[in-house]
C-alpha cells in the first residue's frame, strides 16, 4: 500500500489560549518533527484545508485568525476537540547560514507566530547565535500577541514593539515597523528576517538595503494559496519557484520583483 | 508488426471483449462499445488527461477522521492518442509520480498510440515543443498507405498484438526509414529554441477575458483544489477535488481577501512561462507538447506559440 500524501492524522487539542480578541493558539497533543520555519496543513472535514505556520519548537502549537472557512470553525474548537493535520511542510530557516549571524526578526502582526518557533529554537540553542533582536508592529495595543512571551523574552534579548494606533494607556512606540527599523544601530554581521504582511517586505527590505544590509542577507517569509502543500497543485508559485516545496522562507534576492 | 487498415477495426472488436476501450469519437476521448465510432481523422478539442485525472474526484470519505477513497479502475486500452498527448501523460506520471489517485488510472491503462505523419492541422506546434513523437506507449501505430505499422513498446503490448491473428511481420528497416521521413517532415518547420516574447504575451493579455477554457483543454493542466461536502444529515461526508485554472483571481487568493495575481495580463503571463518556462525547471520536462489546443479553443485568438521569439 502506497503513502496518500494528502491524507492528515487526527490530533487533539490540548488547551487554547485567546492571544488577543481575534487570535488564538492551540497547543496541539501531537508529536511531529519539524524545525522553526515549517508549516501544516490543517484538515477540517467538512469546511477544506488551511495552511497554518507553526509556532513554536519543539512543540507543536498553531496561532491563527478566523479569515476563511476553515480558520472561521477552527477559531470554535475547544480543548479535546480533534483537528486533522498533515506536513510538516516546506523548508525550515536556513539554520546553517544563521549560524553565528546576528539576527535581527522583524514581522507585523500575525506574521510573529513563524517567528515565535525561531524564538523557541534560539531559547535552547544560544550558542549557536550572535546576538537576535526583535523588532514587531501591530495594529494597536489589543492586537499584540504573545504578551506574556515577549515579556519573557526581553530578558534573553531586546525586544522593540510598536503599534500604529495607540490608545491612552499606552507608553511603548508608535508608527510602523520601518520607522523603529530606522533609528536602530545595526550589529556588525546581520541577517534579517522578516514575516508579515507582503507590504511590509518592500518597505522593511528598502530600509534595509538603506543601511546596507544586502537583499541575499534578508529572508523573507511567503504566505500564499496552498492546497496541497507537496508541489502537485502549483497554486503557491513564485516564479518558477513552489512556495511550499522550495519556500516559504527565501532570499529575498531569489523572489524579488517576482509574480 | 504490420496491420491492414481495413483490419483494424476487428483487431479493436477483438480488444472490447477483453478490456475497457476508450478512443476519440469526435470532440473527446470516450468508452467505446464499436470500433465503427473511432474518429482517428481530427484531433480531439479535449486531451485524455480527464481519464487520468477527472476534473472532479472524490479523494476522502469522512467517516470518525478521513479514510482515502481510491476507485477502482479496470484494465482499460486508450486507443487512439496523438504523440502530444502521450508526451503530456509522460509530463504527468513525472509530475504527479506520488499520487495515488492518479497512478491508480496510470497503472491500469495502455496505452496505443498513433504517430501523426503530418501535422494534424494549423493549430498543431509539436515541431516547436519537439513533442511529435514519444516512447510513452504500449503500442505504436504508424500508417503508412494501406498499413498501419505496429511498433511494441512493452512486454504487455507484444503480448496482445502476438494473440491477434491477422499480423503480417514487418522489417525494422521499414519502420526505421518511415520514422525517419516523419521525423523529417517535422523538423523541416521546426524552430531551434524557445524563447518567450513577454511584449507579445502582454499585448495578448490585453485581449484575454480569463474565460479560463486554455486550461480546461491542456493536456498537462492539473492545478486542482479541493472542497468538501456536507451530507443529507449536516454532516461532513467527502472530499472532492476539481479542476482549478490559473486565470481566475481566486487561484491566488489568501486569507484576508489578498490576491497575488489580480490582473489578466500577470495571470496569462504566469501560465504561458509555467508551460514554456517553469515547467522544465520544476518537472523537467516541456510543459506544453504543442498541441494547440490552447490556441483552437481561445475565442480571442490568443497564441502562446507567437508569443516565442523567432
Amino acid at each position: 500500500m502506497t503513502i496518500n500524501p494528502y491524507e492528515p492524522e487526527m490530533a487533539k487539542i490540548k488547551k487554547v489560549v485567546d492571544e488577543n480578541p481575534e487570535i488564538k493558539t492551540f497547543v496541539l497533543d501531537k508529536k511531529m518533527h519539524f524545525l522553526p520555519g515549517q508549516f501544516v496543513q490543517v484538515s477540517l472535514p467538512g469546511f477544506g484545508e488551511a495552511p497554518i505556520s507553526i509556532s513554536s519548537y519543539p512543540d507543536l502549537e498553531l496561532t491563527f485568525r478566523p479569515v476563511g472557512s476553515v480558520t472561521d470553525d477552527l477559531y470554535k474548537m475547544r480543548p479535546r476537540n480533534k483537528i486533522g493535520i498533515r506536513g510538516p511542510y516546506g523548508n525550515p530557516y536556513p539554520f546553517d547560514y544563521l549560524k553565528g549571524k546576528d539576527i535581527l526578526l522583524i514581522s507585523g502582526g500575525c506574521g510573529l507566530a513563524p517567528i515565535r518557533s525561531f524564538i523557541d529554537y534560539y531559547l535552547l540553542n544560544k550558542k549557536h547565535f550572535s546576538s537576535l533582536v526583535l523588532f514587531y508592529g501591530a495594529r494597536n495595543p489589543k492586537s499584540i500577541i504573545y504578551k506574556n512571551e515577549l515579556e519573557k523574552w526581553k530578558k534573553h534579548f531586546s525586544v522593540h514593539v510598536t503599534v500604529d494606533e495607540a490608545d491612552k494607556n499606552w507608553k511603548g512606540n508608535i508608527g510602523v515597523v520601518t520607522k523603529l527599523l530606522g533609528n536602530f544601530k545595526l550589529p556588525k554581521n546581520p541577517v534579517a528576517m522578516i514575516c508579515g504582511p507582503p507590504i511590509m517586505f518592500k518597505f522593511v527590505s528598502h530600509m534595509l538595503n538603506a543601511k546596507g544590509v544586502s537583499d541575499d542577507k534578508i529572508i523573507v517569509s511567503f504566505e500564499r494559496n496552498m492546497r496541497c502543500g507537496i508541489g502537485k497543485c502549483f497554486h503557491c508559485n513564485i516564479g518558477s519557484k513552489l512556495v511550499c516545496k522550495d519556500g516559504p522562507n527565501f532570499r529575498w534576492s531569489e523572489v524579488k520583483g517576482l509574480e | 508488426m504490420i496491420i491492414k487498415k481495413h483490419d483494424l477495426n476487428s483487431f479493436i472488436d477483438a480488444l472490447i471483449k477483453r478490456y475497457d476501450i476508450f478512443a476519440p469519437v469526435g470532440r473527446t476521448f470516450e468508452k467505446i462499445e464499436n470500433a465503427k465510432d473511432i474518429k482517428l481523422d481530427k484531433k480531439t478539442a479535449f486531451s485524455a488527461r480527464k481519464l487520468f485525472f477527472p476534473d472532479k474526484e472524490k479523494i476522502f470519505l469522512f467517516r470518525q477522521k478521513p479514510v482515502p477513497h481510491i476507485e477502482k479502475t479496470k484494465r482499460r486500452v486508450l486507443f487512439g492518442v496523438r504523440p502530444c498527448d502521450m508526451n503530456a501523460i509522460a509530463y504527468l506520471d513525472k509530475l504527479l509520480k506520488d499520487d495515488p489517485y492518479y497512478k491508480e488510472k496510470r497503472k491500469n491503462t495502455l496505452i496505443f498510440g498513433i504517430q501523426c505523419i503530418k501535422r494534424l492541422d494549423d493549430n498543431c506546434y509539436c515541431h516547436i515543443t519537439d513533442t511529435f513523437q514519444t516512447n510513452t506507449y504500449d503500442l505504436l501505430f504508424i500508417e503508412s498507405k494501406d498499413d498501419f505499422f505496429i511498433v511494441t513498446g512493452s512486454e504487455i503490448g507484444r503480448k496482445i498484438i502476438s494473440k491477434f491473428k491477422h499480423l503480417k511481420k514487418a522489417k525494422v528497416r521499414d519502420i526505421d526509414i518511415l520514422m525517419e521521413l516523419i521525423r523529417k517532415s517535422f523538423v523541416m518547420r521546426s524552430r531551434a529554441r524557445i524563447e518567450i516574447n513577454d511584449r507579445a504575451i502582454e499585448e495578448f493579455a490585453r485581449r484575454c477575458v480569463s474565460c479560463s477554457a486554455c486550461n480546461a483543454v491542456c493536456p498537462t493542466c492539473v492545478c486542482f483544489y479541493d472542497e468538501d461536502k456536507i451530507g443529507l444529515g449536516l454532516k461532513p461526508e467527502e472530499r472532492i477535488r476539481y479542476w482549478d485554472s490559473c486565470q481566475l483571481q481566486r487561484y491566488t487568493r489568501v486569507a484576508g481577501n489578498f490576491v497575488f495575481r489580480p490582473e489578466r495580463q500577470q495571470r496569462l503571463k504566469n501560465w504561458i512561462h509555467c508551460k514554456l518556462g517553469y515547467s522544465k525547471e520544476r518537472v523537467g520536462m516541456l510543459g506544453c507538447v504543442g498541441c494547440g489546443r490552447c490556441v483552437s479553443v481561445c475565442m480571442v485568438d490568443i497564441n502562446m506559440f507567437h508569443a516565442l521569439r523567432q
